[in-house]
């Protein structure tokens, strides 16, 4: 994802370096930001250095048997999935460039395939610290799985793209990682197979952790840049992930086997197992984007009247949440999701546009003025 | 109605603001006779009493915006009341004022099997949810012990946990919308069933504010997949220091069942004495564990957690056999409360959490703590969430007890905070707990928290007294107070 255009990268080594920056900067008229977090093409009267937390990346705590950690916000997260690997324990949160910082990866509430399963970073974020645009250093949270003393600043913070605060720690509730793990794909013969499919998934006896999909009428083959491994395009197909133990992932394959019935189990060519397919970058939101969340109910005939306007889509078929491809950055297909959604519900977004800071609901303006009176965050 | 009232709590309600309450709901729907509004003087936590200057019963949100704006112009207090089940005051009229109560706002609006939402009024009562979703395979999680009293609405303002939340989480993890009255009276909606659009996540903020940031007038809340299959286990042990190793054992493995309590001989043998279940007397602790999904999958992790409790010192770990055995099994547990009327007239419930492996430490403090103030104390608590439920038994007429209950309490949470821990795990902070966000956070922490509030709840008229020590309302003095601990919060 883009960065704004910066003068100067701040490098601090410690929380309270980061207060005094900030403090330093509402005296000084400077804005900041940190990496992956802002909006990209951002242009600002005033500079804007950049804050990178590299020197803030050490665990705090891990009493694994706990099954929660602390860490420093500047953290890679691959260096945290190593850390947690070794306990087997895991953050499920999926991400297409691990070498994205902790305090990114939970700014930008990053959440891929997986989060059908599992959920989003909203529900593993236990304990914060962070800076506000005054310099304050702020706690909320704690180290315990289940805390409600306080207000929940934590899912406040999660997704909130740095415009309330720098985030310097997370502490985080972990996941056992599972023995076993399968994917498979299932091609549909038209939308109303796929959607026949879909409605079976939702009464499943299995459980499976993601649930995608590929919506993309052969007419719209130039979009698609995905086809099987026997080079056969594969207009209508379910993707389907199932984890725990070998056993447990055997039977929920057969069963899903017999609830795709109308569809033909297929090789998904370039992703062969769960942790492929969830790092590949068309199944996350990405800069190319634009994304369309509605009720699950709806996503087919979203996807359906996206065909008919000429667009092929894909996405998490379980979450209704899909993505078409920008292809002319001239705004057209975001003006075409406004259009369906406003008669199906739901929200449109892109990553580069959308940012929670520009948000004219009058509470989160006043969040905004009371974490950002002087708005030295850019957004 | 009397034409001028001056309460006690040094809130003036006058006949004219009276007659414009009447006016909204209506004199059917509204109390402010001495005797009736005893009643609403405490909710659960029965220590600290303040009664309301009114009561009204709105039957739709549009009345409770009239209420809102009537109170708005006569600068008068309110707070929200479920079914008053809150263990912390988090109901309690601090200050006076008019208690909003919502227990007529109790329809389910809409069920959506296809999206896996539900809409509910907010004094739909937190059972009634999963009842009406019997048969479609789908069903309301956060399941507080209390679920057959308590109010989805309350359960929103202390983002309630219960049992099962251990697999599935608390009230926070599946609220996807709210709609509530601003303090400044204005219907706002926040969320809804396709999630939180492209702005902060209120709903996640507004869950667990305790109603300090407006009155929830609909809640959107995501229904979850019945599990295909359950094993339930009753492990017996002979020690608390074997239970809760057990604990440690099976969590510290990586093991997430969806549901792992402890109970201990006191609270077994009132259990026994209310349900006759046969739970074994003669053992000083029980583990409840239950997991549940693919029915390929739980017995394997049964036979897991049977080794794991026998190879930490369990005498016997017992199946249930029937979905009977099971559904008494959960009776006894949810009900444990309930039970306590048979061993004390009165008790306090404490709601401190310690990481998951501190488990066997406080219980040795609380065991201690019981001793030193001769406090009898039971215990029966989430034992994988490491939120525990000490419960201090005594009598509430006998001024010197309580003291020493409140001094044990506050020694207990204390020790919870020095564990790495809290001082509530689902129960809030209410007014009961208010003096310890000063031990729990730094100065900037709760001044970041109170610009929170203010956000949402600029004069402070809204629930006051509540969650945080700077919320200060006018008439707190006059609050019964018999905390000895608490003055400087206040």
């Amino acid at each position: 994802m883009n960065d704004v255009s910066t003068e100067q990268v701040l490098m601090p080594a410690s929380t309270e370096e980061v207060a005094e920056l900030l403090r330093a900067g509402t005296a000084g008229n400077s804005r900041f930001c940190t990496s992956r977090v802002a909006r990209s093409g951002m242009d600002s009267a005033t500079a804007v250095q950049r804050v990178d937390l590299q020197k803030m990346s050490l665990i705090v705590d891990y009493p694994a048997r706990d099954m929660t950690v602390t860490v420093q916000a500047g953290m890679a997260v691959s260096e945290l999935t190593g850390i947690l690997g070794e306990e087997k324990q895991q953050l499920p949160i999926d991400v297409v460039d691990s070498s994205m910082s902790v305090g990114a990866l939970v700014a930008g509430d990053i959440a891929g395939p997986r989060q059908y399963g599992y959920g989003t970073l909203r529900d593993y974020v236990i304990g914060i610290e962070a800076v506000d645009g005054q310099g304050r250093v702020f706690h909320a949270g704690g180290r315990v799985v289940k805390n409600v003393a306080g207000y929940d600043l934590c899912r406040l913070m999660v997704g909130a793209r740095g415009s309330l605060g720098i985030l310097t720690q997370v502490t985080f509730k972990l996941k056992p990682l599972p023995e076993y793990s399968m994917l498979r794909s299932y091609r549909c013969d038209d939308a109303a197979g796929l959607e026949e499919s879909l409605d079976g998934l939702n009464v499943s006896a299995a459980s499976p952790v993601l649930l995608d999909f590929d919506f993309s009428p052969d007419v719209l083959a130039r979009q698609i840049d995905k086809p099987s491994a026997a080079g056969r395009r594969v207009p209508y197909a379910v993707h389907i992930g199932v984890e725990g133990t070998e056993a447990a992932c055997l039977w929920q394959i057969d069963e899903l086997r017999n609830e795709c019935a109308a569809g033909e189990e297929i090789d998904a060519g370039v992703s062969s197992s769960v942790d492929e397919h969830c790092r590949r970058a068309e199944y996350n939101w990405q800069d190319d984007v634009v994304r369309v969340r509605t009720l699950p109910s709806k996503l087919m005939t979203v996807a359906s009247e996206l065909a008919a306007a000429g667009y092929a889509s894909r996405g998490h078929a379980g979450n209704g949440i899909l993505f078409v491809k920008k292809e002319d950055g001239d705004g057209r297909v975001r003006a075409i999701c406004e259009e369906i959604v406003s008669r199906h519900g739901g929200a449109v977004s892109e990553w580069s546009v959308d940012h929670p800071a520009s948000s004219t609901v009058q509470h989160s303006v006043r969040l905004r003025n009371a974490f950002d009176p002087h708005s030295v965050f850019a957004t | 109605m009397t034409s001028t009232v001056t309460d006690t709590n040094n809130c003036t309600i006058t006949a004219d603001f009276l007659r414009e309450l009447a006016a909204i709901v209506g004199a059917a729907r509204l109390l402010d006779s001495k005797d009736e509004l005893l009643v609403y003087e405490c909710d659960g936590y029965v220590v600290e009493k303040s009664v309301p200057d009114v009561v009204v019963f709105p039957e739709n949100s549009d009345e409770v915006v009239a209420i809102v704006r009537v109170c708005g112009k006569h600068n008068i207090p309110f707070v929200p009341r479920g079914a008053g089940t809150s263990l912390a005051g988090g109901c309690l009229p601090v200050g006076g004022g008019v208690m909003i109560s919502l227990t007529k706002m109790r329809q389910i609006v809409e069920i959506n099997l296809r999206d896996r939402y539900a809409v509910v009024e907010p004094g739909v009562v937190n059972v009634n949810l999963t009842r009406a979703l019997a048969g479609t395979g789908f069903h309301y999680a956060p399941d507080p012990s209390s679920q057959g009293a308590c109010t989805i609405g309350g359960n929103v303002a202390t983002n309630s946990g219960g049992p099962h939340t251990l697999k599935y989480g608390v009230t926070v993890n599946h609220v996807i919308g709210v709609e509530f009255v601003s303090p400044q009276g204005e219907l706002v909606l926040i969320g809804g069933p396709c999630g939180r659009g492209n702005g902060f996540d209120l709903p996640g903020l507004f869950v667990g504010s305790e109603g300090t940031f407006g009155i929830v007038t609909k809640v959107w809340v995501r229904i979850t997949r019945n599990p295909a299959a359950y094993r339930t286990m009753l492990a017996i042990f002979d020690s608390v220091d074997d239970t809760t190793q057990a604990i440690s054992n099976i969590i510290g493995a990586g093991i997430v069942p969806a549901a792992l309590e402890m109970m201990d001989k006191g609270i077994v043998g009132a259990l026994e004495e209310a349900f006759h279940f046969g739970f074994p007397l003669d053992a000083e602790a029980v583990l409840l564990i239950e997991v549940d999904g693919l029915e390929v999958a739980v017995d394997a992790e049964a036979e897991t957690i049977t080794t794991l409790c026998k190879d930490s010192g369990a005498r016997e770990v017992r199946l249930s056999q029937t979905e009977e055995e099971r559904a008494l099994l959960w009776k006894c547990r949810k009900q444990a409360f309930g039970a306590i009327g048979r061993l004390s007239p009165s008790y306090c419930t404490q709601d401190g959490v310690v990481p998951r492996t501190k488990v066997p430490e406080i219980l040795r403090f609380i065991a201690e703590v019981s001793e030193r103030h001769d406090i009898r104390v039971v215990n029966v608590f989430h034992a994988g969430d490491g939120n525990l439920h000490p419960i201090l038994l005594f009598d509430e007429r006998n001024t010197e007890q309580v003291k020493r209950v409140m001094l044990a309490s506050d020694e207990i949470l204390g020790k919870c905070i020095d564990l790495g821990g809290s001082v509530t795990g689902e129960h809030g902070i209410g007014v009961e707990k208010i003096s310890f966000m000063n031990r729990l956070f730094t100065d900037q922490d709760l001044a970041v928290m109170e610009d929170v509030r203010k956000a949402f709840n600029p004069d402070g008229r809204c629930s006051p007294g509540k969650l945080l020590p700077t919320a200060g309302a006018c008439g707190m003095e006059h609050i019964e107070k018999k905390h000895p601990g608490r003055h400087a919060a206040m």
